[in-house]
């Protein structure tokens, strides 16, 4: 007899059961329905093409729980638990689903639970369910005794009743399904051999009356739908939303390349930047109900690592803190012209989020690419950032000259008095203006031209080509900021001025190919001039520079390499996927052996100059450089190879300041080429 | 009231080179920008706004293109800006300019009541110092230079007090209005411009005033008016020194040779 088919207290189950679920379905859906209006309180967003491409994906990463399944490490495994919990999950729900709401609940139990499908899903949940119970001890034993970094101080309330309430149903099930065999109504089907564990189970009411298994099977399906109630109204009310809101999340992933940032409609827009929560788009609202707090995006990075006050994890729960805490009244206030609901929210940048969080980023991407829920974190900072510089002119003074320079004079490097062709000198390179017949422009950038140290990469680069017989010329004096500084500095603005000014330079010369030997300058003309209207095939020198040795334009059989270690730019490796080339130049050179640091490729540490760090003062914690340099050196490599100018810097400052002279050398992969192929040297 | 601030284009010098056979300033390539310390007395103008509510008129002699940096001024924030340009004040030196910019604030003081004239100490390619004082002298107005800082302006009274930068001293000075003051770097750290004003300036339309508005003596303004010619620029021939003893390998000795060469040129005392 069916539990729900009993009275209790003279009140039918049915009707204790279909009371509870409705209930429990209500205070799902309305707190939903609340968290949607919030949302929707954020601006609008634009371009979700490709509806299908997106629906399969989505599919993909969490029906395969490829989120959890791409950040698995040696050192961290727990996404082989979660993998294993949401999988154990999906059986389960179809279960309940089909079983629980459609089969007990309408009285079809009798007829579902004869068919082999029951039959063969029990044994399936027989298996499952164990494996869940095991799951969740090791999750709880990880969390509250292992407690490894990323869940410091993460033993919360909250997150013991999530954890239980995902041990509960599995082993209430398995009682639930004991009784039943007790009872001598085993799951009928091809008179298979009955379900391991739950028959081994049953054996405890092996001795009992019908009537004490009656009840205990009574007992065992009341608290396990309970509990399953409980689950369904925590999830919007508890970071189990996630499992709601990242489905949308992921569908809704940002069309831009992940090296784009969103265009500001200078014109259009009323606020610059996001000063209020309700500034931000409602996928970035997305963003913050998809975070499970997981506490990888802390673990990578960089600011966090080194001991700067932003943690990307933090930041993304103290916004959706703010917005659940104003959310409410927002709401209220919804509408009218002098929309009173704007004084309600509190000004993100300085009171939800600090200053010095918000500079303190280096926009390495670290924690986008590892977030499996694809929470994007830079794009918010970058807001933030937009509004202190575009509406309230407010940034630090270093970056404020550099951005300065940057406007009167195209480039950050103030102080310099260099000109744009003095590191050409001696090389007889031409420029577009002189002879525009060429395959390629060398783009060289600010700091390739003009910044001391850097300018060897731009020579060693200019003579490999001309080795390799490559027809390059550059700009010379027209060249100018690609603007990249500018925008992640938060001044889009000065940005698109620069964009739009570069973009008719090109264009004039008729440029059709451009090479650089600067990721920020490659990421901004391949991912975001083309908005701009800025169509140009773009190079990395490390890509050159291994397409020539491919095609043997040059052979890197001179001196050796010895041990190198290769560091990977953040906006080459993470931002465009450039992770092969450098390391083919590097295994070509002669008695050498590419060894890699513990944090390589998609993992790569950031050197700490991107993001406008490179002109700002590191005032706290320890310098990531320092960081970066410890980890490279643990290699035992004596070279490290680097294949940006910000890097270079950054990591030969850092060994220099470390070691004096007689520290690692930090060399661009255009030298080690150059030296390679015995290009010429200065 | 009225703050008329004194702002001057010009070519960013550090990246100015002097050919060194015609003796003219290379100018390809180099960029205009606001003379830095108009910068810091635009900044303390807008102050000036923010704590007395003064309107302030940034106004500037130059050539037609000189308008992109009065833009910068609206960027800022001014409440408006007003060009000075006509051939006929081209090639003026700081007389002939003082003149210009004098009858200007001359003609702004007819309609609202002139407060304070500032000024950079210098530009910096001229570096002469000289038109601050000029308009001042011109005006019949206090003389306020090197100024550091503006301690306050009492209306009532129509005195202020300004802090004077003066060479290991600084000096209080206690004058009436109106005045020209002419500020030092350390007065202040000017803003940095929001977009939304930025966004204004662009459109903004700048006015314009030549001559017939002006109304001054031909002879009087730019080349003809000027006391002074450029002949010739030139950079100082560098010349170089010698080096005494080895400093990376035995820096004490070096000391001793130079502390030596510096008593024997009497550049110090023992």
């Amino acid at each position: 007899m069916s539990p729900l088919s009993m009275t209790y207290l003279g009140i039918p189950g049915y009707a204790i059961f279909w009371v509870l679920t409705v209930a429990a379905s209500g205070l799902f859906f309305y707190r939903i329905s609340r968290l949607i209006r919030y949302m929707f309180l954020g601006q609008k967003e634009k371009g979700f093409s490709h509806l299908l491409r997106r629906a399969l994906k989505m599919t993909a990463i969490t029906l395969g729980q490829w989120c959890q399944l791409k950040g698995i490490t040696l050192k961290d495994r727990a996404g082989i638990g979660h993998a294993t919990l949401a999988w154990g999950f999906f059986v389960f729900v179809v279960f309940y689903v089909v079983f629980i709401i459609i089969g007990a609940g309408f009285g079809l139990s009798e007829t579902l639970e004869h068919s082999a499908f029951f039959f063969y899903y029990t044994w399936v949940m027989d298996i499952i369910a164990p494996i869940v119970v095991l799951v969740i001890l090791w999750a709880i034993v990880r969390r509250y005794i292992v407690r490894p970094p990323r869940l410091q101080g993460e033993q919360t309330g909250e997150a013991l009743v999530i954890l239980i309430t995902v041990l509960l149903p599995p082993v209430t099930h398995l009682f639930k399904i004991a009784t039943v065999i007790a009872l001598g109504n085993p799951p009928a089907g091809l008179g298979g051999a009955l379900p391991a564990i739950s028959s081994a189970l049953s054996n405890i009411f092996a001795g009992m009356s019908t009537g004490s298994v009656e009840t205990a099977l009574a007992i065992f399906f009341w608290a396990n739908w309970l509990v399953i109630l409980f689950l369904l109204v925590s999830i919007p009310h508890s970071r189990h939303f996630h499992m709601v809101a990242s489905l949308f999340n992921i569908f809704f992933r940002s069309p831009l390349p992940k090296g784009a940032l969103r265009t500001i409609d200078l014109e259009a827009v009323e606020t610059f930047g996001a000063a209020k929560i309700t500034d931000l788009s409602w996928k970035q609202v997305l963003d913050l109900y998809s975070c499970v707090v997981c506490g990888q995006c802390q673990d990578a990075c960089p600011a966090t690592a080194s001991g700067k006050p932003l943690n990307p994890k933090k930041l993304i729960q103290d916004l959706k803190i703010h917005l659940l805490e104003a959310g409410p009244e927002l709401l209220k206030h919804r509408g009218g012209s002098d929309n009173p609901g704007d004084k309600l929210a509190k000004t993100l940048p300085g009171e939800v989020i600090t200053r010095d969080e918000i500079w303190a980023c280096t926009t390495c991407r670290a924690c986008d690419e590892i977030c499996p829920l694809y929470v994007e974190h830079i794009d918010k900072i970058i807001d933030l950032r937009r509004n202190l510089v575009l509406e309230q002119a407010s940034l630090p003074e270093t970056a404020e000259q550099a951005l300065r320079s940057l406007e009167t004079r195209g480039h950050p490097w103030r102080g310099t008095t260099a000109s744009r062709t003095d590191w050409a000198q001696g090389l007889d390179i031409r420029t577009l203006a002189e002879d525009g017949q060429v395959d390629f422009l060398f783009w060289v950038g600010c700091t390739g031209a003009l910044e001391e140290r850097s300018t060897k990469i731009s020579r060693s680069l200019a003579r490999i080509l001309k080795l390799a017989g490559v027809n390059f010329g550059i700009l010379g004096v027209e060249e100018s900021c690609c603007g990249e500084p500018a925008r992640r500095l938060g001044n889009e603005y000065l940005f698109q001025v620069q964009a739009e000014s570069n973009i008719q330079i090109l264009q004039g010369h008729g440029v059709k190919k451009m090479v650089t030997a600067c990721p920020h300058c490659y990421n901004t003309f391949k991912n975001e001039y083309p908005e701009f209207g800025g169509k140009f095939e773009v190079w990395h020198h490390t890509e050159l520079i291994a397409l020539l040795l491919k095609e043997g334009r040059l052979k890197t059989n001179q001196g050796t390499g010895g041990l190198i270690t290769y560091h990977d730019p953040c906006y080459l490796g993470r931002y465009n996927d450039i992770y092969q080339p450098p390391r083919q130049l590097i295994k070509s050179l002669p008695a050498t052996r590419l060894v890699e640091t513990a944090n390589n490729k998609k993992r790569g540490f950031c050197c700490g100059g991107g993001g406008g760090r490179m002109w700002m003062e590191e005032e706290s914690g320890q310098r990531v450089s320092k960081l970066r340099l410890e980890q490279a050196l643990m290699t035992g490599a004596k070279t490290i190879a680097t294949a940006c100018p910000f890097c270079l810097q950054m990591l030969d400052d850092a060994a220099k300041a470390g070691n004096g002279n007689t520290g690692p050398v930090v060399m661009d992969i255009a030298e080690l080429a150059a030296r390679a192929a015995d290009a010429g040297q200065d | 009231m009225l703050a008329v601030v004194c702002i001057k284009q010009v070519p960013d010098t550090t990246l100015v080179k002097i050919d060194p056979v015609t003796g003219t300033l290379i100018r390809e390539g180099v960029p205009f920008i606001m003379n830095p310390f108009d910068t810091h007395a635009l900044e303390e103008s807008l102050r000036l706004k923010d704590k007395y509510g003064f309107n302030v008129v940034a106004i500037s002699m130059g050539p037609p293109n000189a308008e992109a940096t009065l833009r910068k001024a609206l960027a800022l924030g001014v409440d408006d800006a007003l060009l000075l340009s006509d051939r006929a004040f081209g090639g003026a030196d700081t007389l002939a300019t003082s003149l210009v910019l004098a009858e200007t604030v001359r003609r702004l003081a007819k309609k609202e009541e002139v407060a304070v004239v500032l000024c950079g100490k210098q530009t910096i390619d001229g570096d002469t110092a000289q038109v601050g004082p000029g308009i001042g002298t011109r005006l019949g107005y206090s003389q306020l230079t090197l100024v550091d800082r503006i301690e306050n302006i009492d209306l009532q009274t129509r005195k202020l007090t300004v802090r004077r930068k003066l060479e290991g001293r600084h000096e209080m000075v206690e004058a009436n209005l109106p005045a020209m003051i002419s500020v030092v770097r350390e007065i202040n750290r000017p803003r940095y411009p929001r977009v939304p004003t930025r966004l204004l300036a662009e459109e903004a339309s700048i006015t314009q005033w030549d001559n017939k508005e002006l109304k001054l003596d031909e002879e009087t303004v730019g080349l003809k008016g000027s006391a002074t010619q450029v002949r010739k620029i030139f950079s100082p021939e560098g010349v170089k020194g010698e080096i005494l003893g080895d400093g990376a390998s035995n820096p004490e000795q070096a000391a001793h040779l130079l502390i030596q060469r510096l008593v024997e040129q009497g550049l110090i005392l023992t």
